[in-house]
């Protein structure tokens, strides 16, 4: 089985499967390039623990097939995704909100879409059927509007309400 | 990332990816143990992506970083529509097919009846080219009998007959054979004029009949197109909600007359004076009735291929009552006497479509029907003279006789002044003969693509898409 070595941001070194270290696209390319070399492949953005969570969810989906990732627009109103989130990957995204924002920017920093798709999903999900002030609460947002800026955004809006 | 905010890739990510080492925002870290929220603009652009439209609604209201996102997936999404539309409208120049291929086939039936007189004509001269003919033809063989005679009389009588009198009859024989040659030949342009014209019928037929198809084709490839564009407008008018001000205001500059926003106010229309406006809620009313005027144009866009142009050719209007026109309007038998209220319940997709169908005149005894007033004599001609009293005498008469608690008087009363407007500035009806059935075919259409060129150059003009005015060049 070949394997690859990557060095996280906290100094681990951490030896993975080749064929699921790059379902990362970022990864990939690399390995495509030979970037590897002798030495471990650096990751100075994502510390092991992350990384080790990122390998457990690439192992599990390491036989899906890539989803061609167009959108559509047939219903702009409408979500644009399935916002369906299936039982292990829920199980697997249950983690604090800390751990949740650096899965999702590995999975960004790494291009891998499924669990950056994942990760927006629980967020949205977080988000869904809150109002602005518990969306603030819950994810630690500071109410950064000035008050005319708010008024603004409240008449901009107006209209978009049926009443 | 496969979206507006950049392509995946380690240069364009690693800017926007901050670890828990570099979070800047070092003050919220401790905040009731809750991690400072980190996601960057283009991983909260998938996140908006995934919400319902309820929630996107609040999503611009949490801080300042969530409404420039919302406002980027509104520029995301109207690029990515205005792409499709454009798309589309390579497309468009099917519409100058259609009245091109129109043209062809007007053209090509005024050769028809060119080439049909020209048959009859030269049928004329045929028949009477043979008239005279004929006519020699039978003086020709009656002297040709008097010469046999005339022969047989000089063999018989042994050469008894006096020479002069054969004489005469050979001359006159002769004389016969030559107006035969004459007739003869006269006959022969006439004929080969009438052979010619027949032939040339034969060739107009068939250009007609080319013409024809090529027409259809064209009707059958714009029909689809036309839906297509009232998908894209109400997918417009659906992201585009906050720029509905703009979008009304553009609208109204379009009239050309006095702001629209006064003559819709049901306030203004009910007859009440300035000072007893109460400023904030006439202003919420304001934009809470223009929101549904655009919504009722979306209504007509969706309904402008139900229409039903048989039901409107055959009917006769019945000047000076509520019968005729209306009642089959409304579905109801053309002897049904018609009230306000029928009118207020009636679809407006129907009145869209009615008006969009009717010519000056039917369009006049319908207004003069609505406004109750069956007996005035002023005509269409004379509203669309003058743009003030089009707006005023629909909107304020009719309102004030026939308001009701609900509203809805005055919404029908708008509802015809818009469509009105609309077919007047945007829809250009003049240029189109009412009785040919090209306008009876394509008058919706060509009225709805019109008000979606409106609709997307406004919402382009507002966003500052400069691009877009292609889209109302026509």
């Amino acid at each position: 089985m070949s394997t690859v070595q990557i060095l996280t941001s906290d100094g681990q070194t951490v030896t993975v499967d080749r064929k699921v270290v790059s379902k990362a696209g970022v990864i990939d390319s690399a390995l495509a390039s030979g970037a590897e070399g002798n030495s471990p492949l650096k990751l100075d953005n994502i510390s092991a623990s992350v990384l080790e969570k990122i390998i457990e969810y690439l192992k599990h989906h390491v036989d899906d097939q890539p989803d061609d990732g167009e959108d559509s627009d047939d219903d702009i109103d409408g979500p644009r995704r399935d916002p369906i989130i299936d039982t292990w990957d829920a199980k697997f995204i249950e983690v604090d909100l800390e751990l949740l924002y650096e899965l999702i920017l590995a999975a960004n920093y790494l291009d891998i879409k499924p669990l950056l798709d994942l990760g927006c999903k629980t967020v949205a999900n977080m988000i869904k059927g809150k109002t602005p002030e518990e969306i603030r609460s819950h994810f630690n947002i500071p109410a950064d509007f000035t008050p005319e800026e708010e008024e603004q955004i409240r008449l901009e809006n107006e209209w978009a309400e049926d009443r | 990332m496969a979206n507006a905010m950049g392509s995946p890739g380690l240069k364009s990510i690693i800017p926007a990816f901050h670890s828990k080492t570099q979070e800047t925002n070092a003050s919220l870290e401790s905040k009731d143990n809750i991690s400072a929220f980190k996601l960057p603009n283009d991983v909260m652009f998938d996140v908006v992506d995934m919400l319902p439209p309820d929630d996107r609604k609040q999503f611009g209201f949490v801080s300042r970083q969530f409404h420039e996102v919302s406002q980027e997936v509104k520029r995301h999404n109207l690029q990515k529509i205005l792409r499709s539309i454009r798309d589309d409208l390579d497309n468009v120049s099917l519409v100058d097919d259609v009245k091109h291929t129109s043209s062809k086939l007007t053209a090509a039936k005024n050769k028809v009846r060119a080439a049909e007189s020209e048959v009859e004509e030269a049928q004329r001269a045929v028949e009477q080219a043979s008239g005279v003919f004929n006519e020699l033809n039978d003086e020709y063989h009656k002297a040709l009998e008097d010469l046999i005679d005339a022969q047989e009389a000089i063999s018989t009588k042994d050469r008894v007959a006096p020479q002069n009198s054969i004489n005469s009859e050979l001359a006159k024989l002769s004389e016969l054979r030559q107006n035969m040659r004459t007739a003869k030949e006269a006959l022969a342009n006439p004929e080969r004029q009438y052979s010619e014209a027949q032939n040339n019928l034969k060739r107009q037929i068939t250009d007609l009949e080319r013409a024809n198809d090529e027409h259809a084709k064209c009707l059958e490839i714009y029909r689809p197109l036309f839906v297509a564009f009232t998908g894209h407008t109400s997918r417009l008018a659906i992201i585009f909600r906050p720029f509905s001000q703009a979008w009304l205001l553009n609208e109204a500059r379009l009239l050309k007359g006095p702001p629209l926003i006064s003559k819709l106010d049901p306030y203004y229309a009910d007859g009440q004076e300035t000072d007893q406006y109460d400023e904030d809620i006439l202003k919420d009313r304001r934009w809470h009735d223009l929101r549904y005027l655009r919504r009722d144009i979306q209504k007509y866009l969706k309904s402008g291929l139900s229409m039903t142009t048989a039901k409107l050719t055959t009917t006769e209007p019945s000047e000076g009552t509520s019968t005729g026109l209306l009642p089959l309007l409304l579905g109801k038998p053309p002897t049904l006497r018609v009230t306000p209220r029928d009118l207020l319940r009636s679809p407006y997709s129907s009145i869209y479509e009615l008006i969009a169908l009717l010519d000056d005149d039917r369009l006049g005894l319908l207004i003069r029907q609505v406004l109750g007033e069956p007996s005035a004599s002023f005509t269409i001609s004379q509203y669309t003279d003058d743009k003030n009293t089009l707006l005023g005498i629909t909107d304020m008469r009719y309102f004030r006789g026939h308001h009701d608690r609900d509203g809805n008087g005055f919404y029908w009363a708008r509802d015809l002044t818009v469509a009105l407007v609309t077919l007047r500035f945007l829809h250009n009806p003049t240029a189109i003969d009412p009785e040919s059935q090209l306008y009876k075919t394509l008058s919706d259409h060509e009225l709805a693509l019109q008000i979606v060129r409106v609709h997307i150059w406004a919402i382009g003009t507002e966003l500052g898409i400069p691009d877009v005015d292609f889209l109302v060049t026509d």
